[in-house]
Order: C-alpha cells, then sequence, then structure tokens
C-alpha cells in the first residue's frame, strides 16, 4: 500500500448499487463532496484508503505448467465487489498503468486541480500531485493525492515468481530413499529377486504437501507442493517411474514384488563401477499457486539423491 | 446580499473579492425568486475594473454557461459531450465525462432547466506561477441552484431523481484559468466543486 497517502477522492457515477469503499478493510465511511443537483445522487466522494484485497478463488489445477500469470489483476472484494470476479487485467490501457494497490488504472490528472482543491489532500501544488484512478470495472473515479507516482503493478514481479519465493520457503528436498536390497556393504540384492524402492519417512518437505504464502510487488501467493512421481534411475539401464511414495519393504512380504514401485534386475552389478549399481530417485513436484486473482500451475525437477546397491547372481551367492 | 468569506483555501496570495453577482438566469418566473442584488463596488466609467473585477465576471459567467451546458447535454444526448471542455477542466471536466457518458449508455436524459438563483463570488487569487501544477488563477464562487423543474428520465421514461432529492442546494465552485497568460478572460473552466452546508437558496 502507498505509505504517503492519505485520503482519497473517489468520484462516483451515481452508479445504482456501486459501493464506494476505495481500498479494502481499513476504509472508513465515505463523505461526499459534491452532489449532481439533477439526480440528487452523490457524485464525488471522499474515502481513506485501506490495503490491498484478499487473493481471490483458487482456480483449477492442471499437470501443465501454465507459466507466468499476471502481474496485475482486479479483485473488488475488498470493496464488496464480487462482479467482476477476480482476475488479471492489462497492465497499461487507454486509461493509465494498473495499480494493484489501489485497484485501478492510474494516470496524472492533467492539468493538476488547483491550489485548495480538496483532492489536494490539504498539500500545496508541486508537493506529489494527484492522480486519477480508474476501476473500468465499476465505473468509479478516485482522486488520489501521492507524494511520489504510484507504482505500477506490470514492472512488478509476476504470480509465478511470487510463488517461486513462497517455494523457497518451503525447504523441498529430495526423498530419503528406500531400497531393498539396502546400500551398504553387507547387503547385496539377487538377479530376478523383487527390488522395492519406496520414499523413506516421507514428510511434507520430501512429498508434500507443503504450503506457503508470499507477498511481492502487492501480490500475495499461496503455494502448495506435492511430489507428481519420482523417476527411479536403476543403474542398468531402466527407469522406472513410481506414481506413489511406494511401499516399505517389511520382511513378511518375502520374495513378494512390490505393489506400487519396484523393479527386477536381469543381470548383476559386478561389472559396473565398484560393483555396484548407482540408484538415482528424482522427484517432480507439481506446484499448484493462487492468488491475486489467478491460479496455475509450476511444475518443479530436478530434486534427485542417489544409492548404490550391489545384484550378484544367485549361483555366486550359493557358493 | 452581498457574501464575504475568509478564503482560506486560497489564501497564498489571494485577494478575497466581495463580489456578489446574483442571479435568476433562465428567466422563469422571476417574480417568486427575485434576483440577489449586488452590494458590492461597481466600476465606473472613470475606473477600469481590476484584474480580479475582470477575472470575477469572467469567471461567473462561465459559471451560468456551465448549468447551461450540463442542462442541454443531458436534455439533448445526441449532442457532443465534447461541449464539457468549453466550460470544465481538470478533476471537474473527467467527473462529468464520465457521469454523461454513463447517464447516456442508460439511456437517461433530463426534462426541464437548472436555474441559478443565486451565483457568490468568494475569493480570487491570480497566482500564475506554475498553473499545470495547480498554482493558477481561481475564482472560487458559491451557487445556489434550482433543480425544482428538473427531472432525470431513465429510457423507460422512470424517474432515476433521488425521492430525497432537495429542491435547492449550495454547490461552490473552483473556476480556474490555465491559460491566463494568453486567454486572461475567455479560458476560464470549472476546475473542480464541492458541496456547501448552507440554509436553502430562498430562505432569509
Amino acid at each position: 500500500m502507498p505509505g504517503p497517502l492519505t485520503r482519497l477522492v473517489v468520484v462516483a457515477l451515481a452508479a445504482a448499487g456501486a459501493t464506494f469503499v476505495a481500498q479494502g478493510p481499513a476504509s472508513a465511511d465515505p463523505v461526499c463532496q459534491v452532489t449532481d443537483p439533477q439526480t440528487g445522487q452523490c457524485l464525488i466522494w471522499i474515502e481513506v484508503p485501506g490495503n490491498p484485497g484478499d487473493p481471490g478463488e483458487p482456480g483449477d489445477d492442471g499437470p501443465k505448467d501454465t507459466g507466468s500469470g499476471s502481474a496485475c489483476y482486479w479483485d473488488g472484494t475488498s470493496q464488496g465487489i464480487s462482479n467482476p470476479p477476480p482476475g488479471p487485467v492489462p497492465c497499461s490501457s487507454e486509461y493509465g498503468y494498473w495499480s494493484n494497490s489501489y485497484h485501478c488504472y492510474i494516470s496524472p490528472v492533467d492539468p493538476q486541480p488547483p491550489a485548495g482543491d480538496l483532492s489536494w489532500q490539504g498539500h500545496e501544488p508541486g508537493d506529489g500531485a494527484v492522480y486519477l484512478c480508474y476501476q473500468p470495472q465499476t465505473d468509479i473515479d478516485i482522486y488520489i493525492w501521492s507524494q511520489d507516482p504510484p507504482p505500477g503493478s506490470g514492472t512488478g514481479p509476476t504470480p509465478r515468481e511470487v510463488a517461486q519465493l513462497a517455494v523457497e520457503q518451503m525447504n523441498l528436498r529430495a526423498i530419503d530413499i528406500g531400497i531393498v536390497p539396502e546400500p551398504g556393504p553387507n547387503s547385496v540384492g539377487v538377479v530376478g529377486m523383487p527390488v522395492w524402492m519406496w520414499a523413506a519417512n516421507p514428510d511434507s518437505h520430501t512429498y508434500g504437501p507443503a504450503t506457503a504464502t508470499a507477498s511481492a510487488g502487492g501480490l500475495t501467493i499461496t503455494a502448495t507442493a506435492r511430489v507428481r512421481q519420482i523417476t527411479w534411475y536403476m543403474g542398468d539401464g531402466t527407469a522406472v517411474v513410481c506414481r506413489t511414495a511406494g511401499t516399505p519393504y517389511e520382511a513378511s512380504y518375502a520374495r513378494a514384488k512390490s505393489p506400487d514401485c519396484g523393479h527386477v534386475y536381469t543381470r548383476s552389478s559386478a561389472h559396473d563401477t565398484d560393483g555396484k549399481y548407482t540408484v538415482t530417485a528424482t522427484s517432480d513436484w507439481v506446484v499448484t499457486w493462487e492468488g491475486a486473482g489467478q491460479s496455475g500451475t509450476i511444475l518443479l525437477n530436478g530434486l534427485q539423491r542417489s544409492v548404490e546397491i550391489a545384484v550378484g547372481e544367485g549361483q555366486v551367492l550359493v557358493r | 446580499m452581498t457574501t464575504l468569506r475568509g478564503a482560506s483555501a486560497l489564501a497564498t496570495a489571494a485577494l478575497v473579492l466581495a463580489a456578489v453577482i446574483a442571479c435568476a438566469d433562465d428567466g422563469q418566473n422571476p417574480s417568486s425568486n427575485p434576483p440577489q442584488t449586488s452590494t458590492s463596488p461597481t466600476p465606473s466609467a472613470s475606473t477600469p475594473p481590476s484584474e480580479a473585477e475582470v477575472a470575477s465576471e469572467a469567471a461567473s459567467e462561465l459559471v451560468r454557461r456551465y448549468y447551461v451546458v450540463r442542462d442541454e447535454l443531458r436534455q439533448d444526448p445526441g449532442l457532443p459531450l465534447s461541449r464539457l471542455r468549453t466550460v470544465a477542466i481538470s478533476t471537474e471536466l473527467a467527473a462529468q465525462e464520465n457521469l454523461f457518458k454513463r447517464e447516456r449508455r442508460e439511456g437517461r436524459h433530463q426534462t426541464g432547466t437548472t436555474r441559478i438563483v443565486n451565483l457568490t463570488v468568494q475569493a480570487v487569487a491570480l497566482d500564475n506561477s506554475d498553473p499545470g501544477a495547480g498554482r493558477v488563477p481561481t475564482v472560487q464562487i458559491d451557487v445556489c441552484y434550482d433543480v425544482s423543474d428538473v427531472d432525470i428520465l431513465d429510457r423507460n421514461g422512470q424517474s432515476v431523481v433521488a425521492e430525497d432529492r432537495p429542491d435547492t442546494g449550495w454547490i461552490r465552485y473552483s473556476v480556474s484559468n490555465y491559460e491566463w497568460a494568453k486567454d486572461p478572460t475567455g479560458a476560464w473552466r470549472i476546475a473542480s466543486s464541492q458541496d456547501l452546508e448552507r440554509t436553502p437558496c430562498l430562505a432569509p
């Protein structure tokens, strides 16, 4: 919210049903500056600014990356306006440039109103300036005084960039690998025997869901991240894609196959480096974000962890 | 009746002028609303009017024209709104343009004529040091209007006038001349306005 702003002069259009609470929950009761003589309806209001609106309703999640979203958005919920619903708007128009904080297009009044006009809010000409703030969604003009030009949201971060700030707060990590045969010098698997893979002790950081909220540039975005799939590169040229966390192996399962994430080696690891297979689990995350009257999806890949396991021929073990 | 008020909003270098210009502009039934009379000195033939007096007269005439233009634009939605630019500027122009655009979209029009019952110059400030920034010659004028003869109808012919609309009321106008240097008499425009809490026009 622009700091130096003290009051708003709202020019209403005598619109039936229009709400002149210009700026959100901190708004006070508006005071009429001038009445249209012919209709008896207030034409110009004075209002105290509030805060930017709350984030909009979430949208659809999708498996595809939906891009950056628009840095400029309309959200009239803080004014009690649900129609049009929150959503992206062009960052510039014939009315000026869009401000998420004011929920309107900003343009300097030209020429500036004369000294003493209420829109100066007690300031002298030359001390800041009066700007026209036009809401095409409501057809309401708002006159604001500001020391400096209100920042345009088009130059600010996109929802995706703010969502990525939220993701950074989640401290996402690769899974802790659970696998049988276990890594280590005292464990050797057998060719032809089932291998079980799973995410060990999965939590919000390694498997999700993890949720965080970040704000920047007048945007507040809530992001939720969860693992979409884990790709296991088994070291023998095979990649196994598991869409679950997998099932931890227990001794009672004996020689059974994993119900959801497993593999069977067809040759030993004796000829690989150090005589072991390097098994790498790569987590593919999907991040859904919502806020600024928009929603979207970000795909994150590349969180991976590796272990080495030994697999031998059965007759070697017997001997 | 002469009304002289402190010109606090225009205090800087302001020349307070107690010029009262009263009128019954439309000439309709003047007997029921007798025109106010001015007690301010009238420039004699031997004394040329001061800049402030010239500005007051020009600004007062502009306000009268402003009411005529507004009435005409509302009575005939076919007239171009560009006419507003001949009588208004700055925030007043934007507000009026948007008001009329909306009313025309909604199919509204006016019947009857607005009457100026009282027009009083309250203050004159001829600071022209930075017109673009708002340091511009400005005349403050209080107007008491009468809209008892006026109705605003929607496209179905239904009145959209507020039930509690008063028939009379006061508005203070800031009339500014942003082209004072090259056109000190013809470039006056209404730049802003605000309601005044005052007794009805016809009250003693």
